[in-house]
């Protein structure tokens, strides 16, 4: 059993896989209300934290649920009484959630949920992929990849700061098995210094009989006068709210990182994480774990002569458009590696920075590859193979611009 | 809470005149003397229904009690959310 106490007054590493990483990061944030449904690979995060709320080193409320979708809808309904709330899940269950996700965004709440991503039936397959949470991308949440287990605990604590300065809910995402059950050294942040960094939650909102208020009644898409005749939002105004949140939220994450990085010594100032993309004309794009493989793939590149770097993107939503854009600037090629599919187009972030290409400037090409779907191994040198095999095809002026190939046997 | 009867109602509305359901339905009879036996110590919520309907449409409501609206399937875990909160 690994160490579970977390109340020292200094930081202390542990081995920790990445599921304990986020049940510890959540424990450090003293979350009041935990409502979570167990599913493969998330399930040790359920586990982890029932065990510290049995244990009472955590005073808080583990509710069990029948599902999903139930958990989200707990996790709403306490975070809008004023409790900090923590929920995981993957796949199935995050797909389950759907409905919920968009009605805890439109509220404002500032749930965390922790996402292990996995891929999505059918058929059934309980490995890794990210299809889980980008398809949920336009639900108004927080998107956060984190790299390894360090950085799941790191934005787990983040997250919090994020989400209550912002009113918007945050979703940590990492990559199933591959991070989730595999350990690696973490600093544990002290208590104390979390205690410091992280403020009480104040809610938006007080449920109180001496006060009613009724929220999210129908609302109709225009203003609409109140009783004393004073114009309010309509549908769309709210809606609208919530996009800016979404937009001004960039300035609070790197604001949360530079502060975290500040207290805790590990920086999180920038939505990117770059590898030697000073000098490079090459970049290899990732999101997620994957970002272990992209580094070695660039300095192989480098070795056999070709100017190669890598770009991560830390934050997906909100998408860190022109901070992608400055730092592609002087690539000629942009390979960009999804381990998701918007179907019937291409992988999702790679349709997302061709969108942030447009009209900055650059002539680089892009080309995209769909890997380690279903948990579907990828290695290093198959970046590096993808990599030449679109740097020789653009040299030749054949690099196909339109549609994303699969690393596969078809 | 004592034992509340027809005659022992408050005279206290909480369901305030008008809303914005189907004139003569009986839910607006039906939740005003619901609303009078809890004599506002309640929290309501409603999942996607008529009575959504009755509460009204932002930024106006007739009911005087808080209230929150949900979809269908989570009205249930309003109260377990609530209670540890």
């Amino acid at each position: 059993m690994t160490e579970t106490n977390t109340a020292g007054r200094e930081p202390h590493d542990q081995m920790l896989d990445g599921n304990r990483a986020a049940a510890i990061g959540a424990k450090l944030c003293r979350v009041q209300v935990v409502a979570a449904y167990p599913i493969t690979p998330q399930t040790p995060v359920t586990e982890a934290l029932s065990e510290f709320v049995e244990r009472r080193e955590l005073p808080a409320q583990y509710i069990t649920v029948e599902s999903e979708h139930s958990a989200l809808a707990v996790c709403s309904s306490a975070s809008l009484v004023g409790a900090r709330t923590f929920t995981a899940t993957s796949s199935h269950g995050l797909a389950y959630m759907h409905e919920m996700l968009h009605w805890v965004a439109g509220t404002r709440l500032p749930v965390v949920l922790a996402c292990v991503n996995r891929a999505i039936g059918a058929p059934w397959n309980v490995l890794n992929d990210q299809q889980d949470s980008i398809s949920q991308r336009d639900t108004g949440w927080i998107q956060i990849y984190a790299r390894n287990n360090q950085e799941i605990l790191d934005s787990v604590i983040q997250a919090y700061k994020i989400a209550e300065k912002t009113y918007l809910p945050v979703m940590v995402c990492y990559d199933g098995y591959i991070l989730s059950h595999t350990e690696m050294p973490v600093e544990v942040p002290s208590q104390d210094a979390v205690d410091r960094y992280l403020p009480p939650y104040r809610p938006h909102t007080v449920l109180d009989p001496g006060n009613p208020k009724n929220y999210n009644l129908v609302t109709l898409a225009n203003p609409r006068a109140n009783a004393e005749g004073v114009l309010c939002h309509g549908y769309m105004e709210i809606r609208y709210l919530l996009q800016e949140a979404l937009q001004k939220s960039r300035e609070t994450i790197s604001a949360a990182g530079q502060e975290f990085g500040e207290l805790f010594g590990r920086g999180y100032a920038k939505l990117l994480w770059e590898h030697r993309m000073q000098d490079a004309e090459i970049a290899i794009v990732t999101m997620g774990s994957l970002a272990l493989e992209a580094v070695v793939a660039a300095d192989a590149l480098r070795k056999q002569g070709a100017k190669a770097g890598v770009l991560g993107l830390r934050v997906f939503r909100p998408f860190p458009g022109r901070d992608i854009a400055e730092a592609l600037r002087r690539c000629r090629l942009v390979v960009v590696f999804d381990k998701n599919v918007s179907y019937g187009n291409e992988g999702a972030t790679c349709n997302e920075i061709k969108a942030a290409l447009y009209g900055s400037g650059t002539s680089a090409a892009v080309s995209n590859f769909i890997v380690g779907l279903g948990g579907r191994d990828v290695k290093a040198r198959d970046l590096a193979d993808a990599v030449k095999g679109a740097l020789s095809s653009l040299e030749r002026g054949a690099l196909s611009n339109e549609c994303a190939q699969w690393i596969c046997e078809i | 809470m004592s034992q509340v009867n027809a005659v022992s109602l408050t005279e206290k509305e909480y369901l305030l005149p008008g809303n914005r359901l189907c004139p003569g339905c009986a839910l607006s009879l039906a939740y005003r003397h619901i609303l009078k036996a809890l004599d506002g110590r309640a929290i309501i919520t409603v999942p996607a229904s008529c009575l959504t309907v009755l509460h009204g449409m932002y930024p106006v409501t007739s009911v005087t009690v808080p209230c929150v609206n949900t979809p269908f399937a989570s009205v249930q875990h309003q109260l377990p959310g609530w209670w540890p909160a």
